[in-house]
């Protein structure tokens, strides 16, 4: 019985400190901030947005800088999205906002956090990976063919658009957030071609992969034939893909690259275009190099 | 005195919904546990997709992971065909991904439909599927943020439409987005929800879509998608998708066919509200949702008594709600209320998959917004929460249902207000013209179990949002949820 009173003394206590602490206007700012703010803003570290100490620091004696940043907000932090308007709480409750923030962070100094950086960056990444890539169309496809060549895959244009020697990739620029970024190639392209498909100017028309021994067997179809593409490697500087289709007819094939060179196993080359004919054009393969022929 | 502590901080941290348990299921240490996707196989294991593009598969009886498929593009739903393929909507098309083998891990990754453009704007998601009966699969896509602009190389037809594409290369893009609209859509079916047939033809089902972050059939065959409180959206939505909707944000528009080839920025408001249908209920913003998530139907009885309603899950708060659907004269609409609330439950809860035993899984994400990350079962434990069973439109106003009797029921045990929200380019609106409804009567049927609420007045077009604080049951308890947010779009 003794400890039950002891226990709501120790409530009255509590609720009569907390009550001095916070001004009827701070304690509705508390609320408002609750509602409104609290799911991107934490007291002492960033979120989504800055941290209420950040926030106070910024702000000191300017609160009413609080207000007019929240009505319509822009964007300042490159790798932060930008803060929707909170025009729908409006100026009045803002303030009271304002109030509590500086109350809340009273005597609290602000100390620059330190980007972390990629916490799963030690762990192995998948050989085929779909992600935005530089210098490709948005639905590219890196690929790890081992540990030293790495190339990328187009699967808007269905065509090999570059490999590079040296890491792999670094992820990071575009999973830090929402996806506005680029991956980071951890080497140097040897090998550039251009956007286009190699095959046919019309359109093309992307089936996916199929894995063997961890590598993928890309599948496209253009002009009516279907393709399936397997890569591989035998140095450095040098990628190889070969081509298997289910064609009847003549094919033409024509890279346009705007670093390093090709050959084929097959067929004639005129003017920067192999012809094949119908029976070459079943199997071929094409390797890619680095530097001039 | 520390049993007077454990008693205090018990009764602090015990909310009203009493009746379900939280299991935090453990992820393994090398997967960022944001959750893009969570399904339940036939044999009733869990899949899930998880930011980095794993596919992983939680076999509940050993309670253990396998990783099942990986390297997929922010892939943000997952439906499983049988226990050994999986269609998933990863950024740049629906991927049918397979294990041919049946060693348990996918090796065909078949493109299954990727007819969508891609500008390489960061905002373009693409979220979805769920699939029907037919075996027909449903995806939604996002519009652009001009947040940023589009990449040099884009996949798709580009719509020129007000803003000409050399002009989001211009190096000074803070001066041109607004020309482009604040969230837009040049790519095709960009802000569209689209039909996916079992052989991959597509059909353009509904436009004017923002952000239909996950969609959701109930027990009638209705399509849901919700959408995000932004420009044109005074508040959060969830859409009933129908053939030919248009839901009301209009960059989506020039994709329509036989569109006219006006900038959809400079159609006039009237014009655009006569094309739009009403959202079949609206997340008041701060109130109960600013960011809804995937609507999953109840299918069960062994999640509470609500089977054939509805959730949906939030972002913003922790919190996943119900949904009363009360289709009226043929119109959709009906009212939100939250269902598990508070901690245990956190922020983020993105994706919701009902396991085989009636329990919910509940997936969270964050990316770049407010949000969390990791996975927690949900078990109801039989006990029947004092709630609002369910809510119907009268004549002369609203029919509400209980879980448990109630003894008396006055007008001051709860509090009823109207208001509406703006449909307007500017993003978000304040409540507007909100007032209280004057309420007539009350009646208490004979059983305690409903009550007809009488008002002076009813209004279409306008929110009424319920605080039932007071309300109890006959054992006196307070009800589980008290916020619930009817949105009336016809009068009966």
């Amino acid at each position: 019985m003794k400890n039950v009173w002891l226990f709501i003394s120790m409530l009255v206590l509590c609720q009569g400190y907390a009550a001095e602490k916070l001004s009827p206007e701070e304690e509705k700012g508390k609320s408002l901030y609750t509602l409104n703010c609290m799911a991107c803003h934490a007291l002492d570290k960033m979120v989504v947005g800055p941290s209420l100490v950040e926030i106070a620091h910024i702000y000191k004696g300017k609160a009413e800088g609080i207000v007019t940043w929240s009505m319509a907000p822009g964007k300042k932090r490159k790798l932060a999205i930008r803060m929707p308007p909170m025009s729908h709480v409006g100026e009045e409750r803002l303030k009271q906002i304002s109030s509590y923030i500086f109350k809340a962070t009273k005597g609290m100094k602000y100390v620059k956090e330190k980007s972390k950086g990629d916490p799963y960056a030690t762990f192995p990444k998948a050989k085929i990976q779909r992600m935005f890539m530089p210098d490709a169309g948005p639905a590219a496809i890196a690929v790890s063919l081992n540990e030293n060549v790495h190339l990328c895959w187009d699967a808007g244009t269905c065509q090999f658009r570059y490999a590079w020697n040296g890491g792999y990739i670094d992820p990071w620029p575009v999973l830090r957030g929402n996806g506005n970024g680029l991956v980071k190639l951890k080497g140097e392209k040897f090998v550039y071609a251009k956007q286009g498909n190699p095959f046919s100017k019309g359109p093309v028309k992307f089936n996916g992969y199929r894995v063997k021994q961890g590598l993928p067997v890309f599948m496209f179809k253009a002009d009516g034939v279907n393709f399936e593409v397997e890569l591989s490697t035998q140095n450095s500087n040098e990628v190889t893909a070969t081509f298997t289709t289910d064609s009847n007819k003549a094919l033409t094939y024509t890279p346009q690259l705007s670093q390093g060179s090709w050959s084929a196993s097959t067929g004639k080359v005129t003017d920067g275009s192999l012809s094949l004919t119908a029976d070459q054009a079943k199997k071929f393969s094409i390797t890619f190099k680095a530097g001039d022929k | 005195m520390n049993k007077a502590f454990l008693l205090f901080f018990s009764l602090l941290f015990s909310s009203a919904f009493a009746g379900y348990k939280y299991e935090e299921i453990t992820i393994p240490v090398s997967v960022d546990p944001q959750v893009g996707g969570l399904c339940t196989m036939p044999n009733g294991n869990i899949a899930a997709c998880f930011h980095r593009g794993e596919v992983l598969i939680y076999n509940i009886k050993t309670k253990t992971w396998k990783k099942f498929a990986e390297g997929l593009h922010e892939p943000l739903g997952i439906v499983a065909l049988n226990d050994t393929d999986f269609m998933i909507m990863q950024r740049p098309e629906l991927t049918l991904v397979k294990d041919t083998d049946n060693d348990g891990v996918a090796d065909l990754y078949k493109t299954f439909y990727d007819g969508f453009g891609m500008t390489g704007n960061y905002h373009e998601f693409a979220f979805g599927p769920t699939m029907d009966k037919k075996g027909n699969f449903y995806i939604a896509l996002n519009i652009a943020s001009n947040g940023a602009s589009i990449r040099p190389e884009i996949r798709g037809e580009f719509s020129e439409i007000g803003l000409p594409r050399e002009q989001f290369y211009t190096k000074d893009w803070k001066k041109k987005k607004g020309a482009a609209g604040r969230m837009y859509s040049r790519v095709p079916y960009r802000g569209w929800v689209l039909k996916i047939s079992p052989d991959g033809e597509m059909t353009p089902i509904s436009s004017g879509v923002r952000s239909p972050n996950g969609l959701g059939i109930d027990a009638d065959g209705d399509l849901f998608t919700p959408d995000n409180q932004g420009d044109w959206l005074g508040t959060s939505k969830l859409h009933h998708v129908k053939l030919d909707r248009f839901h009301g944000h209009p960059a989506s528009l020039p994709w329509k066919k036989d569109w006219d080839g006006r900038n959809p920025l400079d159609v006039p408001v009237d014009e655009l509200e006569k094309m739009r249908t009403k959202a079949a209920a609206l997340f008041p913003q701060g109130i109960l949702a600013n960011s809804p998530t995937q609507p999953l139907l109840i299918d069960n009885d062994k999640f509470g008594p609500f089977k054939n309603q509805m959730l949906v899950g939030d972002m913003n708060f922790k919190r996943v709600l119900r949904y009363m659907k009360d289709t009226v004269n043929g119109t959709t609409q009906g009212a939100l209320i939250p269902l598990l609330d508070g901690d245990p439950m956190r922020i983020g809860n993105n994706r919701l998959t009902f396991g085989k035993d009636g329990s919910l899984y509940v997936g969270r994400t964050k990316l770049s917004w407010a949000g969390d990350s990791g996975i927690t079962r949900v078990v109801w434990d039989g006990k029947v929460d004092f709630d609002v069973q369910g809510i119907k439109l009268t004549k002369t106003g609203f029919k509400l249902t209980f879980t448990k009797p109630l003894k008396s029921l006055t007008a001051k045990d709860f509090k009823l207000v109207s208001y509406h929200y703006l449909y307007h380019k500017s993003y978000g609106s304040p409540r507007k013209e909100e007032k209280d409804a004057k309420i007539t009567q009350i009646s208490l049927s004979a059983d305690g179990l409903s009550a007809l609420i009488h008002l002076e007045k009813i209004e279409e077009g306008k929110v009424y949002d319920f605080t039932l604080d007071k309300v109890k049951s006959k054992d006196g308890e307070a009800l589980a949820a008290q916020r619930m947010c009817y949105t009336l779009n016809k009068k009966k």
